[in-house]
């Protein structure tokens, strides 16, 4: 079985990755239109400044991304259509008991300040460290709401599904890591920006707020790899495949929950996504979203046990490209019937990316911005798996159902951490994040 | 001059869904969280106002505290053709305010004392009020000044103009107008919270003349105001 991937230019002038498929799969329904939307952005795919000069790999020693700004304010918040960066920190308040609606708002206001000029590479007011505010480096702080915080705003406010998700099976959940009333997702290429960044926003926070958790996470360091390269986790696999590609509009539909109507539609592999994903989120929430972020511990000591066809057979994928075993290329839209010599299917029931894909609709697609934790050579290791999409019960329930089910990989993976966001509209200049909800 | 061109285009089209839903949650939560508007400006008496943008503090801040003494910063600008001579500054819900500027003491610490007569801004100039530094000091605080919270002061020139000002509450550890190093704070007591809530008679600040006997004393220990 032959499977040619080729770049076609979309009329909205995106290069974007087709598909050609071999005969066989062009066979099975569901493939055809496979255009896939999550390849958008992905052109620098193997690309590196020695490509380019067929000479040897070069250090950049410009500094130039020191200076690079994502947006702060605008119809949503950054650091979800982000590119993610190579450092997040997630950190998590419980409110103290006795505060009121207008306290908060004056603690919304006092970070939503920070994150203004903290983004943009300027000191906050009272940065006893004005200095480490320079080179921003495409930091991003993300507000994130708990159900204690939006009932300030009134319990009317609060969203049936912001709560904790129904238990699983697999979870083994630390309960001091499944709750909080406001989450700060603070993101950056650089670790030291990062600090100080969280250090401005702590400060700002604990005369309202205690902190009830706190994890940090990486990728790779800006430069290591192409932007839109796919990241790999400590398993060493290649984490966020499926994902839509930023700019998009399956982007604009799985995660805002609404078509753009200003972009072609781009079906991405499993089919159009429907353009309501979002009609059910209330008024205060319309530019927001919604994130699922699961705190999943890797066990990498019995994944070592593993070799590599039991990984690749665990999780439907090759371990080098990514690519589904019915493929050959990362972006290949995994054929679930596809059979080997013997008549096997190439891609086992059981395994990961068939549990999470076979049978599911064009709804069920999120967005995983993913970043790895390891705490020390024999410590924890894990994934901060930060789902985000309109809608939690559509889209995101219905794939960690089936995996709570059956995954082989749930052999090494364990849950234990899980809470359940609301993801405000991004704020207006001079405005704060969470306005549409308290003043709404 | 790589690949990022590609997402470079893209996100500019990246969805304006607009907010034209944010205003249809109904009333709910309106009242309750809004009294910041009567927290900060309600209550500074309305002083004869002269061009407010002859004089300006720029990211002003004030250092949040319960009660005792605090300091407010920013940036004094003077957006005039003419110098400006800053000799006062008024707080309503304080005992007292104090244009100050900090010197070294000689033993790494430093002190303060009042700037005699006042902040001298150049015309078109600006004068940095920060920790460490020239600020504007409060004393004998009233009422609590709590993160978040916006004060509003009003500044007084030489030739009797006053200009009201606005500064936001954050929290702070330094500006502890004491910097001796090991010294800790020591300034919790002192100042009586019996008369919270009255603050009525704010429109006096007849007893700022004679308070000149303070200020080579050590500001940590603020008990006899």
């Amino acid at each position: 079985m032959e499977t040619t991937v080729t770049t076609e230019q979309s009329p909205s002038g995106f290069s974007r990755r087709g598909l050609i498929t071999s005969a066989a799969a062009a066979g099975s329904a569901g493939l055809l239109g496979a255009t896939a939307g999550f390849g958008l952005g992905r052109t620098g795919l193997g690309s590196s400044a020695a490509d380019d000069s067929g000479g040897s790999p070069r250090r950049d020693l410009d500094g130039a991304n020191g200076a690079q700004v994502e947006p702060f304010y605008g119809t949503h918040q950054s650091g979800i259509e982000t590119p993610p960066q190579a450092y997040a920190h997630f950190l998590a308040f419980t409110m103290r008991p006795e505060i009121t609606a207008a306290e908060a708002v004056r603690w919304l206001r006092l970070l939503t300040a920070d994150a203004a000029a903290l983004t943009q590479g300027t000191a906050p007011l009272a940065d006893s460290e004005a200095e480490l505010a320079a080179d921003p480096a495409r930091l991003t702080v993300t507000f994130g709401f708990g159900p204690g915080l939006v009932a300030l705003a009134g319990k009317e406010h609060v969203p049936d599904w912001l709560k904790p998700l129904e238990k699983f099976g697999i979870d083994r959940l630390d309960p001091n890591r499944c709750k909080g009333d406001l989450l700060l997702q603070i993101c950056g290429d650089d670790p030291l920006t990062l600090a100080h960044a969280r250090r401005m926003l702590f400060k700002d926070s604990r005369s309202f707020a205690e902190v009830t958790w706190q994890r940090d996470g990486f990728r790779r360091a800006y430069g290591s790899a192409g932007e839109g390269t796919t990241q790999r986790n400590l398993f060493g696999q290649l984490d966020g495949t499926a994902n839509p590609g930023p700019g998009s509009e399956d982007f604009a539909r799985i995660i805002w929950g609404a078509g753009t109507d200003t972009t072609e539609p781009v079906f991405s592999a499993r089919g159009e996504p429907p353009a309501d994903l979002g009609a059910h989120l209330p008024g205060w929430l319309r530019g927001g979203t919604t994130l699922v972020l699961r705190d999943i511990a890797m066990n990498l000591d019995t994944w070592d046990k593993a070799d590599r066809p039991a990984r690749e057979f665990s999780t439907g994928r090759t371990l080098d490209t990514g690519a589904p075993l019915s493929g050959t290329d990362e972006f290949d839209v995994p054929d679930f019937a596809a059979v080997d010599k013997r008549g096997l299917t190439k891609i086992s029931k059981a395994s990961h990316v068939a549990r999470a894909r076979d049978g599911l609709g064009p709804e069920v697609q999120i967005h995983r911005r993913t970043f790895n934790y390891e705490t020390g050579a024999g410590e924890d290791s894990g994934l901060l798996f930060a789902s985000f999409q309109a809608d939690i019960e559509r889209q995101f329930l219905p794939i960690q159902r089936r995996l709570a089910e059956v995954d082989l990989l749930n052999e090494w993976t364990t849950p234990i951490g899980s809470t359940v966001w609301a993801i405000p509209p991004g704020a207006e200049e001079g405005g704060y994040v969470g306005q549409s909800l308290f003043e709404g | 001059m790589r690949k990022n061109i590609t997402l470079a285009m893209a996100l500019p089209i990246a969805v304006v869904i607009g907010l034209s839903g944010c205003g249809q949650s109904g009333s709910q939560a309106a009242d309750s969280s809004q009294p910041e508007a009567s927290d900060s400006a309600s209550n500074s008496p309305a002083s004869s106002q002269v061009d407010a943008d002859a004089l300006s503090l720029d990211d002003a801040w004030v250092k949040a505290a319960e009660d005792g003494m605090t300091a407010v910063f920013g940036e004094v600008r003077n957006n005039t053709d003419h110098d400006i001579n800053l000799i006062e500054a008024k707080y309503p819900d304080a005992k007292m305010v104090e244009l100050h500027e900090t010197s070294e003491d000689g033993s790494g610490g430093m002190s303060m004392q009042e700037k005699e007569g006042g902040f001298d801004i150049p015309a078109g100039e600006s004068l940095s009020l920060e920790p460490g530094g020239d600020h504007i000091m409060i004393m004998g605080l009233k009422k609590a000044i709590r993160p978040g919270e916006e004060i509003t002061l009003d500044l007084v020139t030489a030739d009797h103009q006053s200009i009201e000002v606005t500064a936001v509450a954050k929290e702070y550890s330094g500006a502890e107008e004491n910097y001796a190093p090991g010294e800790a704070e020591g300034a919790e007591s002192g100042d009586d919270h019996g008369d919270h809530g009255d603050h009525g008679d704010h429109g006096d600040h007849g007893d700022h003349g004679d308070h000149g006997d303070h200020e080579d004393s050590d500001h940590g220990d603020h008990g006899d105001h």
